[in-house]
């Protein structure tokens, strides 16, 4: 007895960022990562009879993620991880504690959010847009290594924003205050 | 989580996660790369961070342009999927906002008038539409299998017919995204509007009225032929591409680039030319370049036909042009070296000679691959007329149309290297 259609639709939704970031973890293309998010969902409904419950929907759904991701990636002709790394991280986005849950989710929201300009805009340009480092630095007359370092520079602010937030707002969904 | 991320922990994750990103890691930084993902739960837990900082941002990005200009009179990819299934749009963030891609227009009901093979209709709500009913927005038609085939039918006398091992969704009335495969439109010319709209990914075709048009959307690329009158096809930002008359086709890349051309006639010769690189739209399988010529290998990859990872060789899909007319005295050469005797195949996908018919099947050579010695290459000769003992040989007559080839050495790595792939009829150049 496989899911019901809106049950898949369901859980797969409730599990939509950590089978984007999954697949974006490999073809490192948000926007790919959403395609095969989409392409998933509407392989679980064709396949659902298949599927015992919610567990073994996660599992599939990162396992075909992951399968498309790759075949996507080896197109792109992107160096890959290896099998081995992928297998670890496949068993780690498959832990019930996920991604950090809805609170980690949120607050990095709210962190992101909470940017200046500058650093929403490098960020749009290097993960919405797909940039290169080398074609954000033309077009901020910088170098590449220095887009780099800025990048770098703001995945750790986001982290330690993040970790304040969580170590403030314990409880889902309340908003805090600036960092 | 199961470990939380070290906050003294020192900047270079960081700086590897960015350049990774970029596919611009030295040797030396992928090995570190690997060496601390493997190694360290930690550092896997903050990679995977990075990853959903990533993702966050390029969704808050895309939220933030979708508010500043929405687009009007145009289907997001967002509101497509409302329809795919209660709330699915509700949480498909912003990734997908700005994506436009079909135009109002109206059109009556479709049904579900010719199945062959195994053929899903499937309702918005997970219910089967059995043939005759209305199909509704929401629902998905899908075949399954190299001889499945399906023709909806509207009550003007337009035509759709989706080919083997294709899926459509009906996004709103008159509305047709194609998710994978090949459909062919045959649309009668309406008193006004859009009679019809068929859509994929990456382009949209409209202007269908009195037009006959084949419609192909593999993962890389659409590829729009146009066999009678004229269809106009634009990119999913409403960008007009082209204008197709009668007897071209175009195709469109995922990243936008297209190619238009006259449809060209199938050959009865063709042999793969390994001096050059692949095709862009090569599915599976990889060239090198060996001190004795070039040659292409197969890889790993999740085979959806068998749900498995498999070893194969896929050229790219050219439902359309087509490779090469196969006649039963046809001969298929294939040189290749193998570094150990296993099972083995060598498929190829036929349609009819008129792109406009779903009909396809399969010729299958299934006797496997022997071992040859240290630099040694062994020739495959196999008569088209041989390949037609399995359960997916076509139906219909010759010539048939090859669209895609396939070796597949199932689970095992046998070390093939293809150098010499040869379509040819006796007496002919490719001999």
């Amino acid at each position: 007895m496989g899911l019901e259609p809106d049950s898949v639709v369901q859980l797969l939704l409730r599990e939509r960022l950590r089978i984007v970031a999954a697949a974006a973890a490999i073809v490192r293309d948000v926007h790919a990562a959403d395609d095969l998010f989409q392409q998933v969902v509407l392989s679980a409904l064709e396949h659902r009879s298949r599927i015992r419950d919610a567990d073994h929907l996660l599992a599939w759904s990162l396992r075909t993620a992951r399968h498309r991701a790759v075949d996507l990636a080896r197109r792109k002709q992107l160096r890959p991880l290896s099998t081995e790394v992928l297998d670890l991280f496949e068993a780690d986005w498959g832990d019930p504690a996920g991604s950090g849950g809805p609170d980690r989710e949120e607050a990095l929201r709210r962190c992101v959010g909470r940017l200046g300009a500058p650093a929403r805009d490098l960020l749009r340009m290097k993960y919405f847009e797909g940039l290169t480092a080398v074609t954000i630095a033309a077009k901020l007359r910088r170098t590449a290594d220095a887009v780099y370092q800025s990048l770098s520079r703001l995945h750790r602010s986001l982290r330690d924003c993040v970790e304040r937030e969580q170590a403030r707002q314990p409880v889902a969904g309340v908003e805090g205050g600036r960092p | 989580m199961s470990t939380p991320p070290d906050p003294d922990r020192s900047p270079r994750l960081d700086e590897l996660f960015v350049r990774y990103w970029d596919d611009a890691l030295t040797d030396a930084e992928a090995a570190e790369l690997e060496r601390r993902l493997t190694a360290d739960p930690a550092d896997r837990d903050w990679f995977r961070l990075l990853t959903l900082q990533a993702v966050t941002a390029a969704e808050l990005s895309a939220v933030a342009r979708a508010e500043a200009a929405p687009p009007p009179g145009y289907w997001t990819r967002r509101r497509v999927l409302r329809y795919l299934g209660a709330g699915l749009a509700a949480s498909v963030a912003a990734g997908v906002v700005g994506r436009r891609w079909l135009p109002e227009a109206a059109a009556p009901p479709a049904r579900l008038a010719l199945a062959r093979g195994e053929v899903k209709v499937v309702a918005q709500d997970g219910t089967a539409v059995r043939a005759g009913e209305p199909i509704r927005p929401g629902a998905m038609v899908s075949t399954h299998g190299p001889n499945s085939w399906a023709m909806l039918a509207c009550p003007d006398g337009t035509s759709v017919a989706l080919a083997s091992d294709s899926a459509l969704t009906l996004a709103a009335a008159g509305r047709w995204l194609l998710l994978r495969g090949n459909a062919t439109a045959d649309v009668r010319q309406p008193a006004a509007g859009d009679p019809l709209v068929l859509a994929t990914a990456v382009a949209t075709l409209t202007g269908l009225g009195g037009a006959v048009a084949t419609l192909g959307h593999a993962a890389r690329a659409t590829e729009v032929g146009v066999y009678r009158g004229r269809v106009i096809v634009s990119a999913p930002s409403g960008e007009r591409l082209a204008v197709l008359g009668q007897g071209e086709m175009l195709t469109v890349g995922s990243d936008g680039d297209h190619h238009k051309q006259s449809i060209p006639t199938t050959p009865d010769e063709f042999a793969w030319d390994l001096t050059r690189p692949l095709p862009a739209g090569w599915q599976v399988g990889r060239r090198e370049v060996a001190a004795d010529g070039p040659v292409v290998r197969p890889e790993f990859w999740f085979d959806p036909y068998h749900q498995a990872e498999m070893s194969q060789i896929r050229s790219d899909h050219q439902w359309a042009k087509g490779f090469f007319r196969l006649y039963p005295d046809s001969v298929v050469r294939v040189r290749y070296r193998a570094e150990q005797a296993g099972p083995g195949q060598i498929c190829f996908c036929v349609r009819t000679a008129d792109t406009r018919s779903p009909d396809t099947g399969m010729l299958e050579y299934n006797r496997g691959f022997e071992a040859t010695g240290p630099g040694g290459w062994r020739w495959l000769e196999v008569r088209a007329a041989d390949l037609l003992a399995n359960a997916h040989a076509p139906k219909f007559d010759p010539p048939w149309v090859g669209f895609l080839v396939i070796f597949n050495t199932y689970k095992a790595d046998l070390g093939l290297k293809v150098a010499e792939f040869r379509v040819a009829r006796p007496g002919g150049a490719g001999r």
